[in-house]
């Protein structure tokens, strides 16, 4: 921000032709019924070509509706890409784990538990398997609350495949036809569109 | 250091309508001679009499009296068509100094996430959303401060042209206005039975067996939906008997979101400031894109030549 140079400005002014083209585009609240948390979680590995530090990104769903959604850079520096998923699933479950308060709090408790979902299968052990492994040894005990959420049966978290990981969207830049795709899986979409059914489960 | 004021930056000017209307004055003198503008200013001026905003009050020795000016501004509908001339005083909160004359700031205002979890609840269980307005929200705070204030421009009392005003309501522009309405709105809620969330302070739920009413507030802007139309109605009168506000009816804007019954549910959308912000960038006619950004845009922080006009980078960054 405080030195912007050329290919900077171009980056905004290609995110406002984006604008541009989706002036009809917002987001669509279902009327179904609202059970169950899900979070999709991604990160991208040692994004920025500056400090090497990852960006991850969450998207939470309350029922059908995405509810809260997130896109940043990460403070530390991984040592691995299962670290930096690591890192975004701690973000979506801390995340989660507020609207559990939130809900709880709006006389609406959950029953269910709270799937996240995750691409990255070492974040998915990492997150249920308390044993120590040589290459995580520096991950911090406070991320490790997720193993605690987790115990406890509020979380569980699942690996899904990185088609329909919808969190891609937050965290790199996607072709055309699958970023159309999350993006309608988002629930985000033109007025006019045909209401169907997004590709969600 | 140098203010974007004092770097003669102003915020461009949209004028989209100006044509039929009349300009924003720069001076209250040539407001007061413009019918338009001076009723809105007379409108405002007898709204903090009413209030019993201040007394007048010869100036105490070595008080600090907080100046003010006067704000004009075309008020447009939800569609971009003009909807009414608005005039308001506000005071120069940094001629306040602190300690003396405000202590805390902070108020609270509600999470994004909170009002979509809250609408899709009300949504699932098909309760009535409405949206509440309150006038001159900054008006009801009281004060636990002394204030004092120079009298309104072109409002002078002529009997007293060199009295101040004492303040007894809060004040637009005064540092603490916005805590000092969320207080004083917190509190009645309170009262009438509800309770703040833990989880987000700017949430009250009121709850008795089965019926529930959940309360969103965004400094004046409330969301209010209930259980049952009765108890949401019921509602509404308890709340007006305390402050003036307008029931603006089921949810239409808030935040800047449009909100629009759909026949699946709620459709929120934010075209009206997508296109100000285009409209800014001077970039209404341009050729969209389908994606956001490049899959292959990693952007290092000391590529490329230094941008010509910094200014305009952050406005239209910060904006998005």
């Amino acid at each position: 921000m405080h030195d912007p140079r050329k290919p900077h400005l171009s980056a905004v002014k290609r995110i406002l032709r984006y604008l541009r083209g989706t002036l009809d585009h917002g987001l669509l609240l279902r009327h179904g019924a609202a059970s169950e948390l899900t979070v999709y979680n991604d990160a991208d590995w040692a994004e920025c070509p500056d400090t090497r530090k990852s960006t991850s990104g969450y998207a939470v769903f309350l029922g059908d509706n995405l509810v809260s959604w997130s896109s940043k850079r990460q403070n530390t520096v991984s040592r691995s890409s299962a670290e930096a998923e690591y890192r975004a699933v701690a973000n979506g479950v801390a995340e989660a784990c507020w609207l559990r308060q939130l809900l709880h709090e709006l006389h609406h408790p959950l029953q269910k538990s709270t799937l996240v979902y995750c691409d990255n299968v070492s974040a998915v052990y990492l997150s249920s398997n308390p044993v120590q492994h040589q290459r995580t040894k520096h991950v911090e005990i406070d991320l490790h609350f997720v193993r605690e959420r987790v115990s406890t049966g509020d979380v569980r978290v699942l690996h899904v495949p990185t088609t329909s990981q919808f969190a891609d969207i937050f965290t790199k830049g996607l072709p055309t036809s699958v970023f159309a795709e999350f993006r309608s899986s988002l629930n985000v979409m033109s007025s006019d569109a045909p209401t169907a059914g997004g590709v969600r489960k | 250091m140098v203010t974007r004021g004092k770097d003669g930056f102003r915020q461009p000017y949209i004028g989209l309508h100006s044509v039929q209307l009349s300009p924003i004055p720069k001076t209250f003198r040539s407001a007061l001679a413009d019918p338009h503008w001076r009723a809105a200013m007379e409108e405002e001026y007898s709204a903090l009499l009413s209030n019993n905003t201040w007394d007048l009050i010869p100036r105490p020795p070595g008080a600090n009296v907080v100046t003010g000016k006067w704000i004009f501004r075309h008020k447009y509908l939800a569609d971009g068509s003009l909807d009414r001339y608005k005039a308001r005083w506000v005071l120069r909160g940094f001629t306040q100094r602190p300690g003396v004359d405000y202590d805390e700031t902070f108020s609270p205002v509600v999470k994004p996430a909170t009002v979509r979890t809250v609408l899709s609840l009300a949504l699932s269980r098909n309760w009535p959303v409405h949206q509440l307005d309150v006038k001159n929200a900054f008006l009801h705070g009281t004060l636990s401060e002394t204030v004092y204030c120079s009298q309104p421009s072109g409002f002078v009392d002529s009997a007293h042209p060199d009295f101040v005003c004492r303040l007894n309501k809060s004040l637009y522009g005064l540092k603490q206005a916005p805590r000092a309405w969320y207080s004083r709105f917190a509190s009645h809620l309170l009262k009438l039975g509800f309770v703040e969330a833990k989880s987000d302070t700017s949430l009250f739920i009121y709850r008795q067996g089965q019926n529930t009413v959940y309360l969103l507030l965004y400094v004046d802007d409330i969301v209010l939906t209930a259980s049952s139309s009765a108890l949401l109605r019921h509602t509404i009168v308890a709340l007006q008997q305390e402050f003036s506000m307008k029931d603006l009816g089921p949810l239409h804007h808030f935040l800047g979101i449009s909100v629009a019954q759909h026949s699946d549910g709620l459709f929120m959308s934010q075209r009206q400031y997508t296109l100000d912000i285009l409209e800014r960038a001077g970039m209404t006619d341009c050729k969209s894109c389908s994606t956001p950004v490049d899959t292959q845009a990693k952007v290092s922080a000391a590529d490329g030549p230094p941008v010509s006009d910094a200014t305009n980078y952050r406005s239209l960054t910060g904006a998005l």
